[in-house]
């Protein structure tokens, strides 16, 4: 049987998280938010992190503490998530508003990516060259025959 | 007659001692050029005791246990900053 999820003791409350779902930063990042209402510390046993919330204000409910502790790891969580899926289309929005806002370097990133092209051709025409180096005696021994 | 089997108690990271407190981090959640910063601020009144791959191992030199709260949640700040 797996062991309780939450910890009620005399001066703190134990809550422990499976880190394969939490990752760290989710976990600092709700103790950030948590810091005026407990003291936080941190710990890890095999796959889970062990969050003790020690409380500020004397007659705290601290099982409440702990479930608003899980909302909060909730929430962090799905904001980081959404983050990593639409990294992409954050980077290009940004990059819209930057070149709206300094259109020299629309320039500066068209000549780049120009130059970026002309590489990747010039690469693709050696490849293509050092082939037919290759393939040429096969092709002089069957003209012999 | 089968011994019930008790649940394997947790190891409280923090304890007191006469005079300080002896505290536990854990080297895989909290970073080590975030603690090493911290230490170095306090360093009159916080110590690395001993070295291990798992845990930095300090101890505050304080009775006051609110102090190594306020250190504990300086450390989240750090971390989040």
């Amino acid at each position: 049987m797996s062991k309780p999820k939450i910890k009620i003791t005399e001066d703190c409350a134990e809550l422990r998280v499976n880190s394969k779902i939490y990752s760290k930063e989710t976990l600092f990042a709700v103790g950030y938010v948590f810091l005026d209402k407990a003291y936080i510390l941190l710990d890890a046993d095999k796959s889970d992190a062990i969050v003790y919330l020690y409380p500020q204000q004397k007659g705290t409910d601290l099982k409440k503490l702990c479930l608003e502790f899980c909302n909060e790891l909730i929430n962090y969580s799905h904001y980081f998530s959404r983050i990593q899926n639409n990294a992409e289309a954050i980077k290009a929005i940004m990059q819209r508003a930057l070149f709206s806002a300094a259109p020299s370097l629309i320039q500066e990133a068209e000549e780049k990516e120009i130059e970026d092209l002309i590489k990747e051709l010039e690469e693709e025409e050696e490849n293509e060259r050092e082939k037919e180096a290759g393939a040429e005696p096969v092709a002089v021994k069957k003209r012999k025959k | 007659m089968s011994e019930k089997k008790k649940p394997a108690q947790s190891r409280l990271p923090l304890k007191k001692e006469k005079n300080s407190f002896i505290l536990d981090l854990n080297k895989g959640l909290y970073r080590k050029n975030v603690v090493d910063k911290a230490l170095a601020e306090d360093k009159d009144w916080i110590k690395e005791i001993s070295k291990s791959d798992e845990y930095f191992h300090l101890r505050l030199k304080t009775s006051k246990i609110e102090d190594v709260f306020d250190w504990m949640n300086y450390l989240i700040y750090l971390h989040k900053v």
